[in-house]
């Protein structure tokens, strides 16, 4: 409980701050290829953070003392489309940033396969320098952008997750119908897609606008603040159906954030409005749907 | 052709001041189409080469290298035909170059992808094909076009100045107008068509204006 209050304390300081702040000391400061990158301790937390427009934003923390902890609900989140799986045996994580979600399953989850892709090395290097995150049987670690990845790779995964930002954006070649497509081509039967996204603008109705232009249903799971889209082909998925997976892998893996709880918290919205176009490669003008902000009445 | 520099150049016929607004002006919507397609090649790009800084890299060495050469070929090309019409027909096929890039990069970019594992390269050759040849083509026109208007070697150093000032200040009107209205308005298929027309008005006005002389 305290441990959670005080991550998001440190959470909230470094989403208003401003590439210092007066909570958390600040390790290194580096510019790699992508990106500014942060790293910020406060106790035995560590944080990465990206810089951009003079703000800071935390793309992974994880507690050094307890590598399993997931400190950022989000993160927890995820972990939800385990119960929609009808097989653990694959899983991929676009957009690894500090490892946690994908250390997190595969510790949980030692028989199945983790690969992580991660498009910028000095994150990779930082998650190894204070994560320890290193590459052993069934956890892998690809470098490089995560479409590329999916484009050269032959595996079908039971779960597809993505939580790829750049500072508050999604790259928007991440974002399209020819993504999602691409990923669907990628998924085991009975696969999921289960991304990240943002739900106070304009782009979480086009996010759901696209990813029904490639898959049957999509269900969402709160995640404090964030939203989980769990995206899949045929019929919405029983609730009772769910709970019952939810538990069985619940007893079968010991997560530590319980998955039935996030399944139970699911909801279900309504098609978006039909003037929000799914975005495409040829039009994802993603940054400035980022920027409008829309009171979403459905989620609220 | 005369090759004597110390003789004062002169031009197949004088200028007229329509030919020279003519020539501003179009410096202004080349210079803006060239800048506008190069912020458009990340979009084409980005899907098959990712987002990386190396895909910025690969479109700007790419246009600086189709500008290079299109320096060099459009002045001699000029020298050796000093007519508008002569350069209304290049910058035509550089538009229909760019009508035909959506169907081009679907072609090519899938193939380029399986063949060259290395994004950095990959994106190298990407942009080579659907920039050079028409952004080469595009280069022609600021030493051409200094070779239709000037006659008059005492202000040779006004005339390409003008040029190439209208012309970058054009570009920066294609960079910002391309990002901050045209990506956010229509797909990046229709900006190509949009550039690809702007680029073929330019074209027909030089014929329009060759003909009438």
């Amino acid at each position: 409980m305290w441990q959670n209050l005080r991550a998001a304390a440190l959470a909230l300081a470094m989403a208003a701050g401003c590439g210092t702040n007066a909570f958390a000391e600040q390790l290194e400061r580096i510019e790699s290829y992508y990106n500014t990158i942060f790293v910020l301790q406060q106790g035995t937390y560590i944080t990465l953070a990206f810089g951009h427009e003079n703000r800071t934003y935390v793309e992974s923390q994880r507690n050094t003392a307890d590598l399993l902890e997931l400190p950022l609900t989000y993160t927890r989140s995820l972990t939800a489309a385990v119960a929609y799986a009808p097989q653990t045996a694959n899983f991929l994580m676009i957009g690894m940033g500090g490892g946690s979600t994908s250390w997190y399953l595969h510790k949980h989850m030692p028989d199945a396969n983790v690969t992580a892709v991660e498009l910028d090395p000095d994150i990779v290097a930082l998650a190894a320098k204070y994560y320890q995150l290193h590459q052993e049987p069934n956890f892998n670690i690809a470098e490089g952008d995560g479409r590329l990845f999916l484009m050269r790779d032959d595996t079908n995964y039971d779960v597809i997750f993505v939580d790829a930002y750049r500072g508050p954006f999604v790259p928007f070649h991440l974002l399209t119908r020819e993504f999602y497509q691409i990923a669907k081509f990628h998924l085991a039967p009975g696969g999921v897609v289960a991304q990240n996204v943002e739900p106070s603008t304009m782009l979480f109705d086009s996010s759901h606008a696209t990813l029904l232009s490639v898959f049957d249903t999509v269900d969402f799971i709160p995640a404090g603040g964030n939203i989980i889209a769990v995206a899949y082909d045929g019929p919405r998925r029983d609730i009772s159906e769910l709970t019952a997976l939810a538990q069985a892998r619940q007893s079968a893996f010991g997560f530590r954030y319980s998955v039935p709880e996030m399944i139970a918290a699911r909801r279900t919205l309504a098609p978006p409005a039909e003037d929000i176009v799914p975005l495409t490669d040829d039009f994802a003008p993603v940054n400035l749907l980022n920027s409008v902000e829309v009171h979403n009445r459905k989620w609220e | 052709m005369n090759a004597d520099h110390h003789t004062q150049p002169q031009t197949a016929t004088p200028q007229t001041p329509g030919l020279l607004r003519l020539v501003y002006f179009n410096a202004f919507s080349t210079g803006a189409v060239i800048m506008a397609f190069e912020m458009l090649g990340s979009r084409y790009l980005n899907p098959y080469f990712g987002s990386g800084i190396y895909t910025w890299a690969a479109l700007i060495s790419s246009v600086l290298a189709a500008l290079s050469l299109g320096y060099f070929v459009g002045g001699w090309l000029g020298d050796r035909r000093p007519s508008p019409a002569i350069l209304g027909v290049c910058i035509i096929v550089a538009s229909a170059y760019l009508l035909c890039v959506p169907l081009i990069a679907e072609a090519s970019f899938a193939s380029i992808f399986k063949a060259i594992e290395d994004p950095r390269l990959g994106s190298i050759v990407a942009a080579l094909v659907i920039l050079f040849a028409p952004l080469m083509v595009l280069g022609f026109y600021s030493p051409f076009a200094i070779r239709l208007v000037l006659f008059d070697t005492t202000q040779s150093g006004r005339v390409s100045g003008r040029i190439y000032g209208i012309s970058t200040f054009g570009s920066i009107f294609g960079t910002l107008f391309t990002t901050f209205y045209l990506v956010p308005t229509m797909g990046t298929r229709n900006i190509t068509y949009l550039l690809a027309a702007c680029a073929f008005l330019a074209g027909a006005s030089f014929l329009l204006a060759a003909r009438r002389r």
